[in-house]
């Protein structure tokens, strides 16, 4: 399916049934200094509800034990993190030219599920929801204000990666300081050392998690443990910003001020030489710094942030029992009330209100990038595939979709269900399980018949890639088949 | 010198600004927010500056998470202790942490990895702006962002690069 061949002089790899890539030089990998790369965007955006709401909830009501299966899903987004970033980086391409280099279907199904799945601005609400908490402004108010917001930055911004990661950064370093501090004032060791053994817990499974209620929560929360959805492929989009690999050669999206300085943009990726040595072991280099983001960053913080907030669930517990009642009954903002009301009784209002602001800024973050990482992603489809869209400036495409889901969010917050109508919720759920299977399966195909056996994953990562494809679909599949529900 | 132990002074405050706030929100007295506040700030500021002074040193690498994560593995349980013991004393109170000493120390040491990670990415934003509006007259800002530009000029260069090939 893939081979290289020299066209009118010019060195080019067959990759799929899309246009073949040109040969050009691999860039040099950062020196280690810069230790924040896309897969801080990815932290920012993944970690969210699951690590400080659906987890903690999970181990209030089943135990520390239970999170040796959080251990698996967020090993296994490792994984596909490392996966996304082989391709991303070797090709210049995002995961979505790679799934229409296989069958364009695949990625019109990714293009449609984006649409269906990310165009409700239930996500901001919650974030809303806790700021109103706080300062009493109407949660209607704020969100819509929020959202314009988002759009405004990043219309002003000359590059708009740079101005994500800035944002990101300093609201992840501030939450991560903060909760890291409150969670040393009242957690114990006691409750650490629980938390981290229930990591290894390996077939834990209580009885009452196999049932219709719970169990789709169970799949909606591994699903959930680090980035969801489609946020792993957009992760591709911020790669090729980054100018990591060989995106270095596609030109990035500008503000919408500066959208008309943008260069050409080429009409697919590249490739690099892997039979020469010297660019061999530049792609080592770009490795080892994917290696340290993923590692250290991805799967660390993510471990990290949930251990505390599980921490601070189970301090919350001791401290006002109720809260419990609150979690199995599922009620997300009563629970959240729940957790702040009792940090509250314990460490003053002010307590309960740092614990409803983390709320509010994870929610705010997550729009934040979810909206970027849409508008990115539907931009690279549109620009590519739709006949006669390469003739518009990727980045009027990209202002097209972000102020379009802003504008849709604002109506719907004004005049409908914030999540999505009632009846579609499953539907929407389903898609978003869905596309985790479909993009694992899609990763052994890309990785394995469009790259160049040199710098092709080994069997190993092949083989868990398609388990893990299984694990989604098989979790969503029994879910759908024992119990009728499809996630929770 | 002393100038450029500010990032790791205003981030280690900031921590401690996080603690009195609480505590003046939870409607303590005056005394005890001071307590809390300078109890815990004062400590992790201190702290904070002594890693910019490493850094000055060359003893640790500029943006390098290892020698951030083992720096806060001894300093964090440290600025937590005297905390406690701040706010003990202070208060009049007899001595007493929340448990015993060993697996007080190590729970703190466990977490003193988020208050790594969190440290070190605000220090490189915010250090970033500082090391700017410094570098003119010190030589050792200049160093830093030197670094970064260095590499950033790379970066550009290695895109205009490939632009010409385009």
């Amino acid at each position: 399916m893939a081979d290289v061949t020299v066209e009118r002089e010019e060195r080019v790899w067959h990759a799929g049934r899309e246009e073949p890539m040109p040969i050009r030089e691999l860039p040099d990998a950062p020196a280690s200094i810069h230790i924040l790369g896309p897969a801080m965007v990815l932290v920012a955006l993944g970690v969210g509800l699951g690590e400080t709401f659906l987890w903690p909830r999970l181990v209030l009501l089943f135990g520390p034990d239970i999170r040796w299966l959080f251990l698996i899903g967020v090993s296994l987004q490792t994984i596909v993190m490392l996966e996304m970033a082989r391709y991303a980086m070797a090709t210049g391409e995002s995961i979505f030219f790679g799934a229409a280099r296989i069958w364009r279907p695949i990625m019109w199904f990714f293009f449609v599920t984006a649409m269906l799945v990310y165009i409700w601005p239930g996500h901001i609400s919650a974030g809303a929801i806790a700021f109103e908490e706080i300062f009493g402004v109407p949660w209607l108010i704020s969100a819509i204000v929020g959202l314009i917001l988002i759009g405004v930055v990043f219309s002003l911004a000359k590059y708009v990666y740079n101005l994500l990661e800035n944002l990101l950064t300093f609201m992840i370093g501030v939450l991560v300081i903060g909760s890291t501090i409150i969670a040393a004032i009242v957690g114990t060791f006691g409750d650490l050392f629980l938390t981290l053994t229930g990591l290894f817990a390996f077939g834990y499974f209580p009885a009452e998690v196999m049932t219709a209620t719970w169990f789709p929560v169970l799949v909606g929360s591994i699903a959930f443990a680090g980035p969801s959805g489609m946020q792993q492929m957009w992760y591709t989009l911020w790669l090729r910003d980054k100018g990591a690999g060989m995106g270095v050669h596609i030109p990035r999206i500008r503000g919408l001020i500066h959208a008309d300085e943008e260069e050409t943009m080429p009409s697919r990726g590249f490739m690099f030489d892997t039979e020469n040595p010297a660019e061999m072991r530049k792609w080592k280099g770009w490795r080892r710094w994917v290696m340290v983001d993923a590692i250290l960053l991805f799967f660390g913080i993510t471990m990290l942030v949930t251990i505390v907030y599980t921490v601070l669930a189970q301090a919350a517990t001791k401290i006002d029992p109720g809260v419990t009642d609150a979690l199995r009954a599922g009620e997300e903002d009563a629970a959240i009330a729940g957790m702040a009301a009792a940090f509250a009784s314990a460490g003053g209002a002010l307590l309960g209100t740092m614990f409803f602001f983390f709320i509010a800024l994870v929610g705010w973050k997550g729009s934040l990038g979810i909206f970027d990482a849409f508008a990115r992603g539907q931009a690279d489809m549109t620009h590519y595939f739709i006949p006669g869209m390469q003739r518009f400036n990727m980045s009027y495409i990209y202002f097209a979709f972000l102020w379009g889901v802003i504008a849709f969010g604002i109506l719907i917050l004004l005049f409908g269900p914030a999540d999505g109508p009632t009846a579609v919720l499953d539907i929407l759920a389903f898609l978003s399980t869905f596309a985790m299977g479909t993009y694992c399966g899609l990763l052994v195909l890309t990785n394995n018949m469009l790259l160049p056996k040199k710098i092709r994953p080994n069997i190993v990562i092949s083989i868990v890639l398609g388990a893990g494809s299984l694990f989604y679909l098989g979790m969503l599949a029994y879910s759908l088949v024992r119990f009728g529900v499809v996630v929770g | 010198m002393m100038e450029l132990t500010l990032p790791g002074i205003v981030i280690g405050f900031g921590g401690g600004l996080i603690t009195g706030g609480i505590a003046a929100g939870g409607g303590l007295p005056l005394d005890y927010v001071i307590l809390a506040t300078l109890g815990l700030g004062v400590p992790l500021a201190v702290l904070g500056a002594g890693y910019d002074g490493l850094l000055a040193l060359g003893w640790i690498r500029l943006g390098g998470v290892a020698p951030a994560a083992v720096y806060w593995l001894l300093g964090f349980p440290i600025a937590r202790l005297l905390h406690e013991i701040v706010l003990d004393l202070g208060s009049g109170r007899a001595l007493a942490l929340p448990e015993a000493l060993a697996p007080f120390l190590a729970y703190q040491a466990i977490l003193s990895l988020g208050y790594a990670i969190g440290f070190l990415w605000l220090h490189e934003n915010l250090g970033g702006y500082w090391w700017l509006r410094i570098r003119d007259h010190n030589p050792v800002a200049a160093r830093y962002v030197g670094q970064y530009t260095n590499q950033a000029a790379a970066m550009k260069h290695k895109k205009q690069k490939v632009k010409e090939q385009r």
